[in-house]
């Protein structure tokens, strides 16, 4: 199996999207690895499927996020900060936009685009990882880009 | 719907594209962490035949060892089971359904008796003296 072909393929997609439900860049990585190594072990004679990828970093990020929240309850404070500089992703500056007009929408909606436009999941995929219907992530889809139409015109004019 | 697909045009082009460095790091990273899975999953998929050969083998003897033990002469057996005065002393017997003495027989067996129902004064008297061996 040719892992390296198969990173520079998927990883960015993947990346963005671990990024985007999880708090760190840390974070984002170790769910990456996880979710990945899972979707692998399933079959390990081919490649990972990219929807199942999905789906268990979305699984992933969750678990992880009650384990913080956990955590936090417990400590009350914590030295380490919640959010990192991002340096994973190359700095465009309309990609920056872009990322900037992408976090200002509502969390499902963003994940909608993210999973439609760059990680190439279908909205029947879409619906069945986040068990929402096709429609209703059809719907989300289009909402949060008439809401980023709306931003970017502004925003790259 | 131009409008849209302009704009999922413009987003297409926008897509985010991880640096090689984080490229190589992260796939170096992930390599490393799958050749530490590969060894458990080689553990995990090794056949189950020893161990079933193993778990029959260990059956088997457990029922030869069963079969031998109740293939044995009923005498054989009683002479296992014989018990003496001094075992009645360290195992108090407690009657089932009514209080009937134990006594200890020649033979060295160990008895229960009951009382007759019937109402005749001979028969009163008479015992019936069942052999215990149970114990």
């Amino acid at each position: 199996m040719d892992w390296d072909q198969w990173m520079a393929e998927n990883l960015a997609r993947l990346a963005l999207y671990a990024r985007q439900q999880t708090r760190t860049d840390n974070d984002a990585d170790d769910v990456l690895q996880e979710a990945i190594i899972e979707a692998w072990k399933r079959e390990p004679q081919k490649c990972p499927d990219l929807p199942l990828v999905f789906s268990y970093i979305r699984r992933r990020a969750i678990d992880l996020g009650r384990k913080i929240k956990v955590r936090q309850d417990f400590a009350e404070s914590s030295d380490v900060p919640l959010t990192s500089i991002e340096t994973n992703f190359e700095q465009r500056d309309d990609e920056h936009v872009l990322r900037s007009s992408l976090g200002e929408l509502p969390p499902e909606l963003s994940e909608t685009v993210v999973l439609h436009l760059w990680g190439s999941l279908t909205f029947r995929e879409i619906g069945e990882m986040l068990s929402i219907s096709q429609n209703t992530a059809a719907s989300r889809y289009r909402i949060a880009l008439e809401r980023l139409r709306q931003t970017l015109k502004t925003k790259l004019r | 719907m131009n409008h849209q697909n302009d704009l999922e045009e413009r987003l297409r082009q926008l897509a985010p594209k991880t640096s090689s460095e984080y490229q190589t790091r992260f796939t170096q990273r992930f390599k490393n962490a799958l050749e530490k899975e590969e060894p458990s999953r080689k553990i995990s998929r090794l056949p189950l035949w020893p161990l079933a050969a193993a778990a029959s083998i260990i059956a088997g003897i457990f029922i030869l060892n069963l079969t031998q033990t109740t293939n044995k002469a009923p005498s054989e057996i009683a002479t296992q089971k014989e018990l003496n005065h001094d075992a009645i002393e360290e195992k108090p017997f407690i009657p089932r359904s009514f209080d009937a003495p134990i006594v200890l027989g020649d033979n060295g067996k160990i008895y229960r008796v009951f009382k007759s129902n019937e109402t005749s004064d001979e028969t009163k008297l008479k015992r019936r003296l069942i052999a215990v061996n149970s114990f």
